[in-house]
């Protein structure tokens, strides 16, 4: 697993996720998400001492940003080795089927890491250097982890759309499809059913705080066996298209 | 010691398609193996379901004596692939490339920098171990791809047409670098080409299939000898149609054309040049030269896939 994860970060590093902007293009991103934007809004007058918002929101953008990066990363995962002619060579190595799904997840979950961590820890310090007010570490620390965590769930299922796409485009399309079908979805069920929704709301915001907390530990729960599934799934793919 | 390869009755259907079609075949260790046949003739997809890249639709094969499909995981630790593509990441330079490689075949990191050194030496690729291999020639991916492929110290490595897009400086170049490496390491090939100076250059032993069977079966000069008819080219001006009616009187003639220098004489038996000469001659062409044509494998080759046409 390490070797795969090595592999892709060094590919990556060496030429981008996109592979538009070369080696650098991580740092486009950091650079882009954590100085650009903060100055960009705050010389709008969106954020900063005469905004009147009480906290910052570059920091927040700067997290859930690189989800996409994600995305794309996983979406390279199996088709963009298809499209490069070597897919084939790394499914006749010796690496197990789940070394390799999972060894390419965990190496797509470190690449958008790296980056949201810096974009949020940049913008954070931009953002105070222009007048914003700052914001919680805690707050922070728990943004980039639920962003981690969606990135993952949504990486999980790239990997498995991946395998099947021929190109790395249409793995991208495939999942803005199924996600937009999602978004879509629950926004007309939230909507014909909001009147059930805040009946079930209730006993929800009733919890409490510890109430509140233990909630939201089983939906990280919930969302991390949704992971481990969706990578089971991948693995099992794989076997398949290995014949092992 | 048993074979590298034994496939017996092999048959892949894709839908309508079969593109293999009940081919047995053996191939000895330590041996390099040709596996000849026009386009569509099933050769990828042999290869494919060899290493457990496609399924089989019925038939039995064991890879260096492990079970295919069964024990496909065990046998990949001995077994390395170069299909048309050399399957190396471009993005990496050529010396991170091996060495990534080197990783998924559990090497060291330090054993696999030191072969990796050693391979890209031979193929003289040293001065660009650290180029990006998206920057690399043609030529030199394909090195590229074939020190990938004996990286690993493997047993057996399969090559789908090592020499396709190459020039052909390029090509005999890369074709004395195998041969030389596959000496050196003793290791059996299982190698696909359309360039069939390479098979008599490279192989000890070859099959030839056609829509998926097996049509011949043994060493280049075995099949050159058993395939390919004698023929003569006669030299010569003042060619008349009866003289071309006079030389396909001759005894064993099997065909007479003409071309841009005289005649082609193609015979079912041993020619007889001097019996060529005098029919000639009474037909009064100026007859300057006969050459005999020994034919070759190149011929053999194409007069096996044209019968089975």
């Amino acid at each position: 697993m390490i070797a795969i994860i090595r592999k892709d970060m060094r590919e990556w590093f060496a030429g981008g996720a996109t592979g538009r902007y070369g080696q650098y293009e991580f740092l486009i991103y950091i650079a882009l998400f954590g100085i650009v934007f903060p100055i960009f809004f705050s010389l709008l007058g969106t954020e900063g001492p005469k905004s009147g918002a009480s906290v910052s929101f570059s920091p927040f953008i700067g997290a859930f940003v690189p989800i996409l990066l994600a995305i794309y990363t996983m979406a390279d995962a199996f088709a963009g080795e298809k499209e490069r002619g070597t897919l084939e060579t790394l499914l006749v190595t010796p690496l197990s089927s789940s070394d390799i799904v999972v060894g390419k997840w965990l190496a797509g979950i470190s690449y958008a890491a790296v980056i949201m961590v810096s974009t949020t820890v940049l913008s954070s310090i931009v953002s105070r250097v222009m007048g914003a007010r700052s914001v919680d570490p805690r707050i922070l620390a728990a943004t980039v982890a639920i962003a981690l965590l969606l990135a993952g769930l949504l990486g999980a299922i790239e990997i498995i759309i991946s395998m099947r796409a021929p190109t790395v485009k249409s793995a991208v399309f495939a999942l803005n499809l199924t996600f937009i079908i999602i978004v879509v979805g629950l926004s007309q069920l939230l909507l014909r059913t909001a009147k059930t929704i805040a009946v079930f709301l209730a006993p929800v915001l009733a919890l409490g705080s510890t109430g509140l907390v233990a909630l939201g530990a089983g939906v990280i729960l919930l969302v991390l066996v949704s992971i481990a599934l969706l990578l089971w799934i991948a693995t099992q793919q794989l076997r398949g298209m290995r014949l092992e | 010691m048993d074979d590298a390869i034994e496939i017996d009755d092999l048959v892949c259907r894709f839908g309508e398609t079969t593109a293999v079609d009940g081919l047995s075949l053996r191939v000895p260790r330590g041996t390099v193996f040709g596996f000849l046949g026009p386009n569509g003739a099933g050769k990828t997809t042999t290869i494919k379901t060899l290493v457990g890249l496609s399924r089989a639709t019925s038939g039995r094969m064991r890879v260096l004596g492990y079970d295919v499909p069964g024990q496909t995981r065990a046998m990949r630790r001995e077994v390395t692939l170069l299909l048309e593509s050399p399957g190396v990441y471009d993005k990496l330079d050529a010396l991170t490339n091996l060495e990534v490689f080197g990783e998924f075949y559990g090497m060291t990191p330090h054993d696999a920098t030191a072969r990796a050194k050693a391979l890209l030496e031979k193929l003289g690729l040293a001065s660009m171990m650290k180029r990006r291999v998206g920057k690399l020639s043609t030529g030199e991916r394909r090195k590229l791809g074939i020190a990938r492929t004996l990286l690993s110290k493997p047993k057996l490595v399969f090559l789908d047409e090592p020499t396709a897009g190459l020039d052909a400086e390029a090509a005999a170049a890369l074709r004395d670098d195998i041969a030389q490496l596959v000496r050196e390491d003793g290791l059996t090939v299982f190698l696909t080409t359309h360039h069939l100076e390479e098979v008599e250059r490279l192989c000890d032993s070859v099959a030839v299939i056609r829509a998926g069977k097996l049509i011949a079966q043994g060493s280049p000069r075995e099949l050159a000898a058993r395939s390919s008819r004698p023929e003569v080219t006669v030299v010569a001006t003042n060619v008349s149609d009866a003289a071309i009616e006079a030389v396909r009187a001759l005894p064993g003639v099997a065909s007479v054309a003409r071309n841009d220098r005289g005649l082609i004489v193609a015979f079912s038996e041993e020619p007889n040049s001097a019996a060529l000469n005098r029919a000639l001659i009474g037909a009064d062409a100026d007859v300057s030269e006969i050459v005999r044509d020994h034919g070759g494998f190149e011929r053999a080759f194409l007069d096996l896939v044209r019968e089975t046409t």
